[in-house]
Order: structure tokens, then C-alpha cells, then sequence
């Protein structure tokens, strides 16, 4: 059949795949930690295109005088043809989100590049998202219930005897005092490559295989990363961008549909009115 | 279908419980002792589509994946316990804490119930009560010729009887406080039930190990602000509305779609 029909589905289901995405971005437009998915197209590779006419007859070949053999081998290309367009992937903008201001001493903001290392039943995970609080036995863990990390392990906060809390205090260094005392240290991850890492949901990253880790001590100055006390990092998905990308998707989609429309009535000519001899 | 459809509709189903939310802190503006709450969300889980690092051909590896995020979910409500303002009555028996800790009150079932609301009141047996009527624990009697009440930041209940020159300390206000405060569960009226997440309660002296002191005649406020909830409600509406259109536009891409045969 017509090879831009199928190109044109392509770009038709290329184009839903988008929208998906899109819509996943606005629901988590207020998703601490969110950060936003965007798609990389690639076209199919292009094949060669050539004249029928210029198909010559293969002499060296013909076994008969009467039969003419065509040969492939000296088929004159006349340029290359698209074959439609195909996901090459798609990626996760790690820039930072805005900070907002919360007030909740357990709220933490990275500032910077960096992840919260947490433990869950699967495995350590990262997040973004610290929005933290304590469970009934004083460690910090998150609204799953997932204790995070720090450098010895899960942190247990003193929550018993003369240093019960009196008052959390993290410093921009990573390191969590409780009464003036320090008795923790997060431990923040960073990757060598943003592809490093997988989306799970819940606001949670995974290691893609074979991935190193590079850990990251916060330092207090002259350094890309800084811990924030009482702020939460907002989604970086913004409804302008996202709204934006969803007109050019539909209207694309539509440009597509009007394609195979078109395609449509040409072979209904063709099969219609040329066919009926 | 599409999945957009179903992850623009979660996206406005999480505004609306961000805007119920919003609407009970805001309805609760001048309630004594109220603690504004806030939805934490989250992202749902991911559909892959194509796994990031699968080898293609030559033992080259796809750089990233394809995987579609199918919207969003609530992940908790929690509730912020962060200081109200304290505003000056003069009653003698509007107490504040400042810091950490909670008002202990008797409930008539025996149990113990927490809170931040310092209205208190006296009954006709003489005992310091909640607006309703329920008493603090451990119970204070303040006795009928007392003139003049003073209540000191440890707690000390002293009262000047009738016809004699030195106070008379007649009990200790104890206060508690939690682990995880934002574990308790609201069981309205302005008071809080311990819960596994918040853990036992410890009962102590105000002003002591890290609980809060007592201030008289004062009353702390809900921390509601005015501000940050119109702001957190902008948010809501629009993120609301821009979820709507994502849904309307993929509407319109599944008509498009049905136009594909005429």
C-alpha cells in the first residue's frame, strides 16, 4: 500500500504516545519532586529511493532472448525517503524545581544536583520529593513510610531521655542536629549520567542496570548543592510549557489524520475509478 | 483509550481534594489552636513502554527508555504543626504553650485526648474544663474564695484565697508531646487522639526537657494564612482547569481519530 499512509500512522501514534506524556505533567504539576518527561522523536531510517525507469535489464543474466530480468544492482537512486517518525526515547528534565517555603521543619529541598537516598522493601530508591516525617519510633522516613538514609544508615532521632527533641535543626551541609547536637548526616547520591535513572512512581528513582553512583558530601560553601530546612521542591513541569507542547501535539496529530484522509481518497481513486477499466 | 485521558482525570481529582483541604483550613481561619493541613502528592507508577539499557543491535544500548507516567495520586494529608499567633485576652484561664507539647483533656469515656486550644473555663464544681466542658488532666480544682489565679510558664496553678496574703499552689498543669505530632489523628472540636505513628505520648513539666512553656492569658490561633491559601487555591483552580484541557484535548485527538474513516 502507500508507504505515507503508514508513515502518517506512525506520526498519529507517535503523537498519542505525547499527549500521554503531556497529561502526566499536568497532573503532577503539583507533585513535590516531580520532574517532567518530554519525548525524543527520530525519524525511521530512511531508505533509498529510485526510478523504476531507470531499472535496467540484466543482458548478462538472461537465459532466454524472450525474458527480461531486472537488475536490482543498478537501480539509479534518485534521493532518500522518510518512513515516519518513531520514539526515540523518552527523557526526564532533571533541572531544579522552585523551592516554596513550608514552615515544616521536616520539609527538606535539595538546591542543586543531588538525590535522598531512601530504603524501601525493593531496594534503595532516590527521591526528590522531602516531604519527611518521623515514625512512632523517631526515624525519618517518608509519607510511604520508607526510612531515609544517612551516612550510618536508616536516622533514628533521639526521642527518649535528656536529648529527647527539643528541636530539629538540617543544616545546608546535609548534617541533622537535634537539640544543638549533631546526630546524623543524609546521605545524597548523585549520578554520572541524568540517564542514569528510572522513574518508579511514588515519586521514586531506581538505578537503570549497570549504573554507578557517585555520592555526594554537601559542603557548606562554593558547592552546587545546598540542603534547605522548611522549603519543599515544587514539580518543574509548568502548565505553559506542557499547555504549549499539547497544541503542537494535537495540531500535529490532526495534520497527520488529514494526511492518511488525504491517502485515503487518492486510493479510493485509484481503486475506484482506475480500476474500473 | 488513551492514556491521558485517565491521568488528566487523575490530576483533577487530586485538585479537588487539594481544594477540600484547602477550604477546611481556610473555614477554620479563627479557630483557637488549629493546625493547618496540606496534601503531599505523588507521581503514579510509570508504564514501559521500551526498558532504558536494552541492548539493540551491535551491543549498542538504548540511552533511554520509554516509559509513560499514568498521573498522579495523593500520598498523605499532613498535618503542620508549625506555632499560631498568640493574641493577648488578659482571661486568666486562656493559656498558651509556647513550643512543643499538648493540653491534656479527660474524655468522657476515660481516654485521654491532646490539644493546642488554651480557652479554658471554669465549671460550677470548681474544675478548669474545655469550652466543652471536658477537664484537663490531671484534674484542677481551683476552690470557691479564690480572687485572683496566676499560672506560671512550668505549669503551677497558684490562686490567692480570700483574705490571705500569700498564694496557694493548688496543682500542675502537665503537658505532652509526641514523637511524630503530624501522626495524630484530628478527631475534631480541636482535639487530637494519639495514634501507632505519632507514638506514646510523654507527659511532662512545661519548660522541661525540650516541652514548651505556659503562657496566661493568652490563646494561640490557627497557623492558618490567609495568603498561602489563596495562593495554594490559585494553584488548585488552574491546575484543575489546565487538567480539564488536557482531558478536552484528548477528546479531541480520539474524534480526530474516529474522523479517520468517513
Amino acid at each position: 500500500m502507500l508507504r505515507g499512509l503508514y508513515a502518517a500512522a506512525s506520526g498519529m501514534l507517535a503523537r498519542g504516545i505525547w499527549q500521554d506524556i503531556t497529561a502526566n505533567n499536568l497532573a503532577n504539576l503539583t507533585t513535590p519532586g516531580f520532574k517532567r518527561d518530554f519525548p525524543i522523536f527520530k525519524t525511521f531510517a530512511d531508505m533509498l529511493a529510485s526510478r523504476i525507469t531507470d531499472i535496467v535489464p540484466d543482458r548478462a543474466n538472461l537465459k532466454s532472448p524472450g525474458l527480461m530480468r531486472l537488475n536490482y544492482r543498478e537501480r539509479v537512486p534518485i534521493g532518500t525517503l522518510g518512513m515516519g517518525t518513531d520514539f526515540e526515547g523518552i527523557a526526564t528534565d532533571l533541572s531544579q524545581g522552585p523551592l516554596v517555603e513550608t514552615g515544616n521543619p521536616l520539609d527538606l529541598a535539595i538546591d542543586g544536583d543531588g538525590f535522598f537516598v531512601v530504603q524501601t522493601p525493593a531496594g534503595e530508591r532516590y527521591t526528590r520529593s522531602g516531604s519527611f516525617s518521623l515514625d512512632n519510633l523517631g526515624h525519618l522516613v517518608t509519607q510511604e513510610g520508607f526510612m531515609v538514609m544517612g551516612e550510618n544508615g536508616p536516622i533514628a532521632l533521639p526521642i527518649h531521655g535528656p536529648q529527647a527533641i527539643k528541636g530539629i535543626e538540617v543544616t545546608e551541609t546535609g548534617a541533622i542536629l537535634v537539640s544543638g547536637k549533631p546526630v546524623a548526616q543524609l546521605r545524597i547520591v548523585r549520578f554520572q549520567n541524568p540517564i542514569d535513572i528510572v522513574k518508579e512512581g511514588n515519586g521514586l528513582f531506581r538505578l537503570a542496570q549497570g549504573t554507578a553512583v557517585a555520592q555526594v558530601q554537601p559542603q557548606p560553601a562554593g558547592f552546587s548543592l545546598m540542603v534547605k530546612q522548611g522549603f519543599l521542591e515544587m514539580s518543574n513541569s509548568d502548565p505553559i510549557t506542557e499547555l504549549v507542547s499539547m497544541i503542537e501535539c494535537l495540531r500535529a496529530y490532526e495534520t497527520n489524520q488529514k494526511a492518511i484522509a488525504f491517502f485515503d481518497q487518492t486510493l479510493e481513486k485509484a481503486v475506484n475509478e482506475v480500476g474500473r477499466g | 483509550m488513551m492514556r491521558a485521558l485517565w491521568s488528566a482525570a487523575t490530576g483533577m481529582l487530586a485538585k479537588q481534594l487539594n481544594m477540600d483541604v484547602i477550604a477546611n483550613n481556610l473555614a477554620n481561619l479563627n479557630t483557637a489552636g488549629f493546625k493547618k493541613s496540606r496534601v503531599d502528592f505523588q507521581d503514579l507508577m510509570y508504564q514501559n513502554l521500551r526498558a532504558p539499557g536494552t541492548t539493540v543491535a551491535e551491543g549498542a544500548k538504548v540511552p533511554s527508555g520509554i516509559q509513560v507516567g499514568l498521573g498522579t495520586r495523593p500520598a498523605a494529608i499532613q498535618r503542620i504543626f508549625s506555632q499560631g499567633d498568640f493574641v493577648q485576652t488578659e482571661n486568666p484561664l486562656d493559656l498558651v504553650i509556647e513550643g512543643d507539647g499538648f493540653f491534656q483533656v479527660l474524655m468522657p469515656d476515660g481516654s485521654i485526648a491532646y490539644t493546642r486550644d488554651g480557652a479554658f473555663k471554669m465549671d460550677s464544681e470548681g474544675r478548669i474544663v474545655t469550652s466543652d466542658g471536658m477537664p484537663i488532666e490531671p484534674e484542677l480544682v481551683i476552690p470557691p474564695d479564690a480572687v485572683n489565679i496566676t499560672i506560671g510558664s512550668d505549669g503551677t496553678v497558684s490562686v490567692m484565697l480570700a483574705g490571705q496574703e500569700q498564694p496557694n499552689e493548688i496543682g500542675k498543669i502537665e503537658i505532652a508531646k509526641f514523637v511524630n505530632p503530624a501522626g495524630l489523628t484530628s478527631i475534631g472540636r480541636n482535639l487530637f487522639r494519639s495514634t501507632a505513628a505519632s507514638g506514646q505520648p510523654m507527659v511532662g513539666t512545661p519548660g522541661l526537657e525540650g516541652f514548651g512553656t505556659i503562657s496566661q492569658g493568652f490563646l494561640e490561633m490557627s497557623n492558618v494564612k490567609v495568603v498561602e491559601e489563596m495562593v495554594n487555591m490559585i494553584i488548585a483552580q488552574r491546575a484543575y482547569e489546565v487538567n480539564s484541557k488536557a482531558i478536552q484535548t484528548s477528546d479531541d485527538m480520539l474524534a480526530i481519530a474516529n474522523n479517520l474513516k468517513r
